[in-house]
């Protein structure tokens, strides 16, 4: 993975003693709350319902055993010893003291980590496909462009102050695990017709209160040239993006009431100005980084392995963990393996420091030191040997970190919702609770299938309930919280904003609802399909009506 | 009001003209684009005030007649004025270009990577955020990612050169 | 949404610590304690002005007023769910009587700046 050499290092800590200044000039009052908020979220401070919440960026969602281990121990030296993985590849703390966090900054650059701009009105952390670099399907490895995005976008001194948040998402797969239709910017990378390498280029995709999916800019930009066309989508941007309604101050807005080609001519044309002089080769600084990213020098293995298939003949549960938990790996004999972070009852993405030492210590006997984060809130291992798999799964048990509902409907993504955010209108986490109690039954999730529970706690839409084959949103209705469920969404390359079904549902009549559904389901569904597929077949209303109870 | 310029506290050699005033020869003043482009050379005016949306492009036949131009800071966190700025300077504009508003100190490296010399402020935003606020914040930073952005030892451009020796 | 006649308690998140406290005469206190309430328009209008000043003086930031009724011993309770788990300063799922995460319990404490 990526390391930091001596300039990424001084940009860190130079930024830390940055924030500690603003704190400190906060104290004296020098700074004004209003000037110091939008300075303490781009160092990813948040004030919340009962305390401050701090974001740590994990760029492309990729994580050394070292770093995992100091999130752990900052959990526990700072924080009430555990953290929140989020749905954009960032760890949350909630209960950091503002007087404590610039040593919690210090204690992140030790180990090349920080926090910055995962909040404010700039470019956020950059995203990508959490199988990087090991997915089966892949073209390229995008991590090497979110990491050139990365640094182009730290600190940028004409881009921190954006008519709004700004998110970037990159693919290297024909398969989409990035979201890319759904981001401010969607990148994937391709090869076009001669050979070269460079991206395909989506904007204007969003969720939140108006979600949008975005357009496809152009079919191909040359890597050499990627960084000028990303400026110019970003200053059209900053020039006529609305900053007289925060609510359609998104890039999708502009896009959507400039119209595509408008939208697409307007940056053509700003592309064109662009004065490449002072630009060094761009593809030399993506070769350095790339040289960081190559595979590792996989041992030659049967892609069968005979210690896997026996273990799984004479364990049960360690068979279903396989089938459910591990996906295609580019190299014969090795495997991904998904760390749910979804056990029955608790809170979706969180992980307390133990665990977070327990993964460390897994991936550095099992998975070349390197883990990775998803956006629905669990943990890769991204190279483990098959061979391995049942001394993985065997810790894993120990650590309590085994459980088997990787994409299946436990396996529930939720945002931290009334009961940590000041935004929330209703909680996300008691219900995702209850959802993963009511089909805690491993036989039967493996028989419903693959389905995407997806909950936000308000119409910002943090726990991506657009796009999930069920969608739910906590919302205040006369002076209790009541949830209103969307079906149909989709964040891969089929990508569809759920439609809402009708009238929403009390909190304890929520996981009712979808149980309903989902035996209606079960009792519909022809051969093989899944859930998404029979929604497609029958159709919206014929779907929606099984939520409700007959009278 | 005070002004902030190569980092320090300084005084204002430019005035604002009054509603129906013109200038005299010779004097630096600041008349805003509309009376700029309506009086035209009757006006005198060698520095002008555009609103943050204006188009860069229209202001280029202005460029050899004005030494100065005053992009304007409604609120601190309304960026327009960056990118203004930074296509201002690109459009071939060498006078002084000046940000004027709610900036606070910790913006003050970014607006001269953006083009700016000096920056304009309320005295009570001074008074509450002196000058050593402003020299120890364009400090903070000692090397940057973005080429093109005059300022701070420039990262890439900095592994470039080590790679040609 | 704030109704114009309920009685009011005054609450904010302490600068340093970020905690959401609550006004209690002369005090910020994490718990609702002696928290003081107004009964009157004119009374909130003059809590508030206390939370501003309190505001003014960096020892608190994002004050506002949270209507409240009053149990029979004429102690605050907000009406609204989400002040109500404000007050209760910890995730819904977790247990009254403990941090299940084993760390210190929520104290009450009395904000040293207001002091």
């Amino acid at each position: 993975m990526y390391q930091y050499d001596a300039f990424d290092a001084r940009f860190v800590r130079e930024r830390v003693g940055q924030f500690r200044g603003q704190v400190e000039r906060r104290l004296t009052g020098a700074l004004s709350e209003e000037e110091f908020r939008p300075l303490r979220l781009m160092n990813g401070l948040y004030l919340q319902l009962h305390a401050y919440m701090l974001r740590v960026a994990i760029p492309y969602g990729t994580l050394s055993s070292l770093q995992m281990r100091q999130l752990g121990m900052i959990a526990d030296k700072y924080d009430r010893g555990y953290g929140h993985f989020t749905t954009r590849q960032n760890i949350q703390y909630n209960w950091p003291l503002l007087k404590d966090v610039p040593d919690i900054l210090d204690d992140l650059a030790d180990v090349e980590m920080h926090a910055i701009q995962t909040s404010g009105n700039c470019i956020r952390n950059v995203t990508a496909d959490p199988y990087s670099g090991v997915a089966a399907d892949e073209v390229s490895d995008p991590r090497p462009f979110a990491e050139l995005l990365r640094q182009w976008s730290s600190g940028h001194p004409e881009f921190s102050f954006l008519p709004r948040k700004f998110k970037i998402a990159v693919t290297g797969a024909p398969n989409d695990r990035a979201v890319i239709k759904f981001h401010d910017i969607g990148l994937r990378v391709v090869r076009n017709a001669a050979g070269e390498r460079g991206c395909e280029v989506w904007a204007g995709g969003g969720l939140g209160r108006t979600p949008m999916i975005g357009v496809k800019l152009t079919d191909f930009v040359g890597e050499e040239d990627l960084i000028p066309y990303v400026e110019a989508i970003m200053r059209v941007y900053n020039s006529e993006g609305r900053r007289d309604n925060k609510y359609k101050a998104r890039i999708k807005i502009l896009v959507h009431e400039t119209g595509a080609d408008e939208f697409r001519q307007a940056v053509e044309a700003e592309y064109a100005r662009i004065d490449r002089s002072s630009l060094p080769p761009v593809a030399q600084e993506l070769a350095r980084i790339e040289a960081f990213f190559v595979p590792p020098p996989y041992e030659i293995f049967d892609n069968a392995s005979k210690a896997l298939e026996g273990a799984m003949l004479t364990e049960p549960d360690f068979a279903r963990w396989v089938r459910v938990n591990t996906r295609e790996h580019k190299a014969p004999g090795y495997t991904i393996a998904l760390i749910s972070l979804k056990p029955t009852g608790k809170a979706p993405g969180d992980a307390t420091g133990d665990e977070m030492r327990s993964m460390a210590d897994i991936a550095d006997a099992h998975s070349l030191s390197e883990l990775r984060v998803t956006a629905e809130q669990n943990i890769v291992l991204p190279y483990v040997k098959k061979h391995e798999l049942f001394a993985v799964w065997q810790k894993l048990k120990a650590a309590g970190l085994a459980s088997s509902n990787a994409e299946l409907i436990s396996d529930v993504v939720a945002c931290p919702g009334l009961d940590y955010c000041a935004l929330a209108t209703a909680r996300s986490i008691p219900i995702a609770q209850e959802i993963t109690e009511r089909f805690a039954d491993g036989a039967m999730q493996e028989t419903i299938g693959p389905i995407r529970i997806k909950i936000s706690g308000c119409i910002n839409a943090c726990g991506h309930h657009h796009v999930g084959d069920i969608g739910i949103l906590g919302l205040e209705k006369t002076g209790a919280e009541a949830y209103q469920i969307t079906l149909g969404g989709d964040p891969t390359d089929t990508a569809a904003i759920g439609e809402r079904s009708g009238p929403g549902f009390p909190a304890e009549g929520v996981t009712d609802a979808i149980e309903r559904l989902i035996h209606f389901y079960l009792q519909k569904r022809e051969g093989g399909e899944t859930f998404k597929q029979t929604y497609h077949r029958l159709g919206h209303n014929i779907m929606k009506g099984a939520l409700y109870a007959p009278h | 009001m005070p002004l902030i310029k190569d980092g320090g506290f300084t005084v204002d050699d430019w005035r604002v003209l009054a509603d129906s005033e013109t200038a005299a020869p010779g004097e630096k003043t600041i008349a805003p684009l509309k009376r700029l482009l309506d009086e035209g050379d009757a006006l005198g005016a060698n520095g002008v005030e555009i609103p943050n949306n204006a188009s860069p492009e229209s202001l280029q036949p202005l460029f050899d007649k004005i030494a100065m131009v005053v992009i304007p800071f409604p609120g601190f966190n309304d960026g327009r004025g960056f990118s203004l700025g930074k296509r201002l300077r690109r459009l071939g504009f060498r006078g002084e270009l000046r940000a004027k508003g709610h900036i606070i100190p910790d913006q003050y490296a970014y607006a001269r990577a953006c083009g700016f010399d000096t920056v304009e402020i309320s005295d009570a935003l001074a008074a509450r955020q002196p000058e050593a606020q402003w020299l120890e914040a364009a400090a903070s930073m000692s090397v940057g990612y973005q080429p093109g952005y005059p300022g701070p030892q420039n990262i890439l451009i900095a592994r470039w050169s080590a790679r040609q020796t | 949404m704030s109704k114009k006649n309920a009685p009011k308690i005054l609450t904010a998140n302490q600068l340093l610590g970020g905690y959401s406290v609550f006004w209690a005469g002369s005090v910020w206190r994490a718990d609702l304690e002696g928290a003081s309430v107004a009964s009157t328009p004119e009374a909130a209008a003059a809590l508030m002005e206390k939370g501003q000043a309190s505001e003014q003086a960096n020892e608190v930031v994002g004050v506002y007023l949270v209507d409240v009724e009053l149990d029979t011993n004429a102690n605050p309770c907000p009406t609204h769910y989400r002040e109500k788990m404000r007050v209760r300063a910890r995730p819904s799922f977790w247990p009254d009587a403990a941090d299940p995460a084993g760390v210190t319990p929520f104290k009450a404490f009395i904000s040293a700046e207001a002091a």
